[in-house]
C-alpha cells in the first residue's frame, strides 16, 4: 500500500464478479433485482452464491497480497484453501502488526511441511533492525492480539520474526 | 548485481485509436458483435462474457468481450479499441497478439474501421526478493526534494513524458513491499505487431537495467 500517485495500478478489469443475468440488465429498470433474489432462497442460484463466495474469498486475497509477501509458489495459496479462517486473521493482523513492528516492516508469508505432512503457515518479519526490538514487538503483539485471537488459526499460522 | 524480483501482477495494454470516429459503432453494431464473438469463440467466449457498457461519455461507451480463461478483454467503441490482458507475460504474447489481430481486423471488416495510432502500456508490479521497495525507488527521488528533509523517506513516485513515451514509478498499491512500473509508448499505424512486440521488450530491459532489478524466473 505504497503507491502516491493517483493513478489506477490495475487493469480495469473485475474477474471475480460474474456477469449480470443480462446483457441489458443494467439499463431495464423492471429488471428482476439479483441481489434480492439470491437472498429469498439458500439452495436457488447456488452456483451464482458459489461463484460469489469464491470472488469474495479471491478478494480478500488479493487484499493479503497487499499486506504481506507471498511467494511464487502455490503452498500459501493451498493452506488458505483448506484453512478459510486463515486469510480472514491475517488482514485482521495486518493493522495489529504495523502498530507493533511499524509501518515500513515487511511480512512473508511460508508453508513449512513436517515429516507428517501437515502444514504450518508462518508470517515472518523481515527484521533489519536490532534483534532485542523485534522480539519486543513480537511480546507486545502476542500479549497485545495473538494470544486473544490465535485459537482461530487452529494451530496452522505462527507469526515470528527473521534478521536480515 | 541486480535485485531478483518476481512479477506478480503485470497488465498489458494496447489501444488503437481510429483514424476517424465511427459512429455506427454506437447504433448499429450487431454484424460487429456477431463477428468478435465467433472469432473469440476458440478461447471459450460465451454470452455472458459480453458486457454493453453504457455509461460516460460516448467514446467510453461501447461492448466489451471478456476472455476469462485468458484473462483478457477487448473493448470496442466509436473512437477507440482496447485489448487489456491481465497476467500477461511474454510467453503468452503470441497469443495475445492473435486475440487483438482478430478483434482489429473485425472491426476493420464489418465497420471499415482504421487504424489511426497505436498506443499501448506495460504496468508491472515488482516484489523485490531482499531489498526494501524503497530502497528501489529511493534513486528516483528529484534530489532538491530529497534534500529538504534528513528523515529517511517513506516513499517515492516519478513521472516522465516525452512525445510518444511515458514512465511511471511508483510504490505499489496492490503488494506489499511492492514497486509500480508502467511504461507507455505509441505506435504509428504503419508498425507491425512484431516491431511493437520488440520495442516494448527491450523498453523493459532497459528499465529494468536502469531500476537495477532483474525478474526471478522459476
Amino acid at each position: 500500500m505504497n503507491g502516491l500517485l493517483d493513478l489506477r495500478q490495475d487493469s480495469g478489469n473485475d474477474w471475480k464478479r460474474p456477469p449480470a443475468a443480462m446483457l441489458y440488465h443494467g439499463i431495464q429498470d423492471t429488471a428482476q433485482n439479483y441481489e434480492t433474489r439470491i437472498q429469498l432462497s439458500a439452495l436457488m442460484d447456488l452456483e451464482e452464491q458459489m461463484a460469489r463466495f469464491e470472488a469474495d474469498y479471491e478478494g480478500m486475497i488479493a487484499q493479503i497480497a497487499r499486506y504481506y509477501v507471498l511467494p511464487a509458489n502455490s503452498l500459501v495459496l493451498d493452506v488458505f484453501h483448506r484453512h478459510r479462517t486463515i486469510p480472514q486473521l491475517l488482514l485482521e493482523a495486518a493493522p495489529r502488526l504495523r502498530e507493533f513492528f511499524g509501518g515500513d516492516a515487511v511480512f512473508n508469508l511460508r508453508v513449512l511441511i513436517d515429516e507428517s505432512g501437515s502444514q504450518t503457515l508462518y508470517a515472518v518479519a523481515m527484521w533489519a533492525g536490532r534483534a532485542e526490538d523485534v522480539i519486543v514487538a513480537l511480546d507486545h503483539f502476542e500479549d497485545g492480539w495473538w494470544i486473544s485471537n490465535s485459537r482461530q488459526a487452529s494451530g496452522i499460522l505462527t507469526f515470528t520474526y527473521e534478521l536480515v | 548485481m541486480p535485485e531478483l524480483v518476481t512479477i506478480p501482477i503485470a497488465i498489458f495494454e494496447i489501444t488503437v485509436e481510429y483514424a476517424r470516429p465511427v459512429m455506427k459503432l454506437l447504433m448499429d453494431r450487431k454484424d460487429v458483435v456477431d463477428g468478435l464473438f465467433e472469432g473469440f469463440k476458440p478461447w471459450g467466449i460465451k454470452v455472458d462474457d459480453i458486457e454493453v457498457i453504457s455509461v460516460g461519455k460516448p467514446s467510453e461507451q461501447g461492448v466489451k468481450f471478456k476472455l476469462p480463461t485468458k484473462r483478457t478483454s477487448f473493448f470496442f467503441g466509436a473512437a477507440s479499441c482496447t485489448l487489456t490482458r491481465d497476467d500477461s507475460d511474454w510467453e503468452s504474447a503470441e497469443e495475445t497478439t492473435a486475440i487483438f489481430d482478430i478483434g482489429v481486423s473485425t472491426l476493420r471488416a464489418s465497420a471499415g474501421v482504421e487504424v489511426g495510432v497505436y498506443k499501448t502500456a506495460i504496468a508491472l508490479h515488482l516484489q523485490p526478493k531482499s531489498l526494501q521497495f524503497i530502497d528501489l525507488l529511493r534513486p528516483f527521488a528529484p534530489a532538491l526534494l530529497a534534500s529538504l528533509d534528513s528523515s529517511p523517506m517513506k516513499a517515492v513516485a516519478a513521472v516522465t513524458k516525452w512525445e510518444n513515451r511515458k514512465v511511471t514509478i511508483d510504490g505499489s498499491g496492490q503488494l506489499a513491499n511492492g514497486v509500480f512500473l508502467r511504461f507507455e509508448r505509441e505506435f504509428g499505424k504503419e508498425e507491425t505487431y512484431a516491431a511493437i512486440a520488440a520495442q516494448l521488450k527491450a523498453d523493459e530491459s532497459q528499465l529494468f537495467d536502469l531500476i537495477g532489478v532483474k525478474e526471478d524466473l522459476p
